[in-house]
């Protein structure tokens, strides 16, 4: 962590205290700012997208039939695939020439849309990718919580006339409060570090459209610049900290 | 209104609108890892839904197999996760069974301390295994106390 501070690239024998220049040389080079806006809207809706998903998805499967099994295994799928092939896969269904822009095309002709070659689209796509990668473990943490809720609840709330809509958001969902907490933290700390996801699609670019803290610190360690890579590496690590730490703090208060 | 009927009615909708999200959600790409597995490098690179004009099956997996040194690989591999299973296991149950029975404010604090690694991104741990091991057990042991 010391070496956040200190000038060690592969141009200097030594490695030398250098105070904050680190961080002041990726500010006015403009990289800083960027990447912290892009890691924080990449873990922000791949969390939004990735919770919502699964949550939906471990309320259709969460009674353990032989059926749901197969489709609870069938939606685990993408967690056992490597980031980096996953990354491939998608930029080649995110293609213009893709499978979903040829669909689109079917119902609107001449339809052609890049969708990871758009600095507009490029970021909410990755960040897409990441969760649609990751949304079977989530899934797997919700269908536990829900069938950790007795049954008896349900059943008094059906007793009182209140619908499956009404019974989930105010039985099932408050009482599936740990499980919230848990899939939520760990999505967001979890994309706060993303690398391989963004690496395999878009490198970065367009441009620096989705160019994270951490694709930004393997570029400035690949230039030979070790001091800014692990600068912006103690920047990740502050970064998590200081929003998970409360953020947890915050979603255990509203568990019972 | 909920009669025998209308939920199988449910049922069998449920199923139905599962199966139509899981085509693009889980099929189109699995489909699009093992197809494109099969063709050849030129046609492989365009990175498209068809079946291969030439195919390429054994010629792939042989040069995985052999040029790749896939054996080894694996190896490396299984020498990498196991014992970090074995240790996540035994290490992580034992603590979180300390932990989670304690009320003392030692343990808690040293809980706090533990679960802070989870929050360290991997890319800042230090290349030595020993070091591999510990975040990774770390990571585990949240979630056993969760």
């Amino acid at each position: 962590m010391p070496l956040s501070f200190s000038s060690w690239t592969t141009y200097r024998s030594a490695i030398v205290w250098n105070g904050l220049t680190n961080f002041n040389v990726l500010y006015s080079q403009g990289y800083l700012i960027n990447a912290i806006w892009v890691t924080v809207a990449y873990s922000v809706i791949a969390m939004l997208v990735q919770n919502v998903v699964s949550l939906s998805l471990a309320y259709a499967l969460r009674e353990s039939t032989l059926l749901n099994g197969f489709f609870r295994s069938v939606f685990f799928l993408p967690v056992l695939i490597s980031p980096l092939a996953v990354g491939y896969i998608w930029r080649g269904i995110l293609d213009p020439a893709g499978p979903i822009d040829s669909f689109i095309s079917f119902f609107w002709p001449g339809f052609n849309f890049s969708w990871l070659g758009q600095t507009s689209t490029a970021l909410p796509a990755v960040a897409f990718v990441d969760a649609w990668k990751w949304i079977g473990l989530t899934t797997l943490v919700y269908i536990a919580g829900i069938n950790a809720v007795p049954h008896e609840l349900h059943e008094a709330a059906r007793m009182d006339g209140a619908n499956a809509w009404k019974t989930f958001w105010h039985i099932t969902f408050p009482l599936l409060a740990p499980a919230f907490t848990f899939n939520v933290a760990v999505t967001l700390i979890g994309a706060f570090s993303a690398y391989d996801v963004i690496q395999a699609t878009t490198g970065g670019g367009p441009g620096s459209s989705t160019r994270s803290i951490n694709v930004l610190l393997r570029i400035q360690w690949g230039m030979g610049n070790f001091g800014t890579g692990s600068a912006l590496g103690l920047i990740v690590t502050v970064m998590v900290i200081v929003v998970a730490v409360p953020l947890v703090g915050y979603l255990r208060r509203r568990e019972i | 209104m909920s009669g025998p009927h209308s939920r199988r009615y449910w049922a069998l909708a449920r199923y139905a609108g599962l199966t139509i999200f899981a085509i693009p959600w889980i099929v189109v790409p699995i489909w699009l890892v093992l197809v494109n597995s099969f063709k050849m490098a030129g046609e492989a690179a365009a990175l498209n839904l068809t079946l291969p004009s030439a195919w390429a099956i054994v010629d792939n997996y042989k040069t995985v197999l052999i040029q790749g040194n896939y054996p080894r690989a694996l190896t490396n591999s299984l020498l990498v996760s196991i014992p970090t299973i074995v240790a996540v296991v035994l290490i992580g149950a034992a603590a979180a069974w300390g932990f989670g029975r304690s009320r003392s404010k030692v343990m808690q604090f040293g809980y706090y301390v533990i679960a802070l690694s989870i929050l360290i991104p991997p890319s800042l741990i230090p290349r030595s295994i020993c070091c591999g091991i510990y975040a990774s057990t770390a990571r585990r042991w949240a979630i056993f106390s969760c």
